[in-house]
């Protein structure tokens, strides 16, 4: 058996009868709202400018003579001209990646007796955009740029080469490497945020 | 507005009036997979409105026009994703929404479809693991162009990945 609960209802006064008084109570958030600005980004003729450690489209840094030092030691079996892709091909990427067979990479051995590298694809639709690819590159050359429009009709034009990525590299690098690579302004804000932090 | 197909010069008018209202009137099935379908809902919120480009979410797939296949499709799921699709009406079209559905993305099991492609045929791939909400209305923007030059019957070209401009601070 279904018990009912009857109950009363409240007795309004004229003055809250006539002008709906708790309906206006309600509706106070909404029109809280109506007057504050939008925060709508009208997305085609406004972009948000994502910030420097965004994961997006991977990209290579090129020849340039700012190598960490341990591209003298790689470098010196390369055969790599300037403002080239400074990959060794030394399959580190692959090796840190969770799905390893999204890497295409082949390198030939010149007569000379030097490495170059012939072959980077990276296939983009079975990236997870986790970034251990670039934690793992030895020679600070594969990076991970801002660059998030890669939309495409055909599953074989997800497959970036290593002309397109030197050439993302180079611009990346000419935009934003100036900036600096911090997420809060300074120290202070940090541990006011979040705490002393200790690192291992 | 010239005659270019079988069709008089009045049916190919009314075509470029249905084109052109079909892309700017995209209505989704609100259908979500996985972790693809937090940031598509984040995308029809009020940061990234897409009631601006007029696409609504509808509940119903006998209303809607796109299938936005968000997240990871799993062999038992995929029956019920092929039913959604048979029960849109023509003309309908596909987006699969990241790496997930589009190749199996970093899954290469015996659960797994390996792409949404062998169920159901897809108009644009979007990879990202997800995509941002950006990037999925870049990838619906790409699917409006793909009605109007199909309409006009042009030949689809490959989309370079472009090298953004250099940003300035919005002023407010």
């Amino acid at each position: 058996m279904i018990k009912v609960k009857f109950l009363e209802r409240p007795n309004l006064n004229l003055w809250e009868k006539v002008f709906f008084l708790d309906f206006i109570n309600g509706l106070k958030v909404t029109f809280k709202n109506l007057l504050r600005k939008t925060i709508t980004t009208k997305y085609p003729y406004e972009k948000l400018t994502p910030p420097k450690r965004f994961r997006g489209v991977h990209a290579h840094r090129v020849k340039d003579g700012q190598e960490p030092p341990s591209f003298a030691v790689l470098g010196k079996f390369m055969e790599i001209n300037y403002d080239e892709s400074r990959c060794v091909a030394c399959y580190m990427c692959q090796q840190a990646c969770p799905m390893p067979t999204l890497f295409k990479i082949e390198a030939v051995q010149l007569p000379n007796g030097k490495k170059r590298v012939t072959k980077f694809e990276m296939n983009l639709l079975n990236c997870l955009y986790c970034g251990l690819c670039v934690d793992a590159c030895p020679v600070d050359c594969l990076i991970m740029t801002d660059i998030y429009e890669s939309a495409n009709y055909h599953r074989k034009n997800c497959v970036i080469h290593m002309e397109d990525m030197s050439d993302r590299g180079r611009d990346f690098d000419r935009r934003r490497k100036q900036e600096k690579d911090r997420i809060w302004i300074d120290d202070q804000e940090r541990t006011k945020l979040w705490g002393q932090i200790r690192w291992t | 507005m010239a005659v270019k197909t079988n069709s008089g010069i009045i049916l190919t008018t009314v075509e470029e009036v249905l084109s052109w209202g079909r892309r700017n009137s995209l209505w989704p099935v609100s259908v979500g997979l996985a972790c693809c379908a937090i940031e598509m809902m984040h995308t029809a919120a009020s940061r990234f409105d897409t009631d601006r480009l007029g696409i609504i979410f509808r509940g119903s797939p006998r209303q809607s026009d796109v299938l936005i296949v968000a997240g990871t499709v799993v062999n038992k799921v995929a029956p019920m994703l092929k039913l959604i699709y048979d029960q849109m009406p023509e003309p309908k079209w596909v987006i699969s929404m990241g790496g997930c559905a589009s190749a199996g993305g970093p899954f290469p099991t015996y659960s797994t479809l390996q792409g949404v492609d062998r169920i159901i045929p897809v108009d644009v791939y979007i990879p990202g693991c997800p995509p941002t909400p950006q990037a999925l209305l870049w990838g619906i923007m790409q699917l409006q162009k793909k009605i109007k030059e199909k309409q006009e019957g042009k030949q689809l070209k490959e989309i370079p990945i472009r090298l953004p401009t250099e940003s300035k601070p919005i002023q407010k």
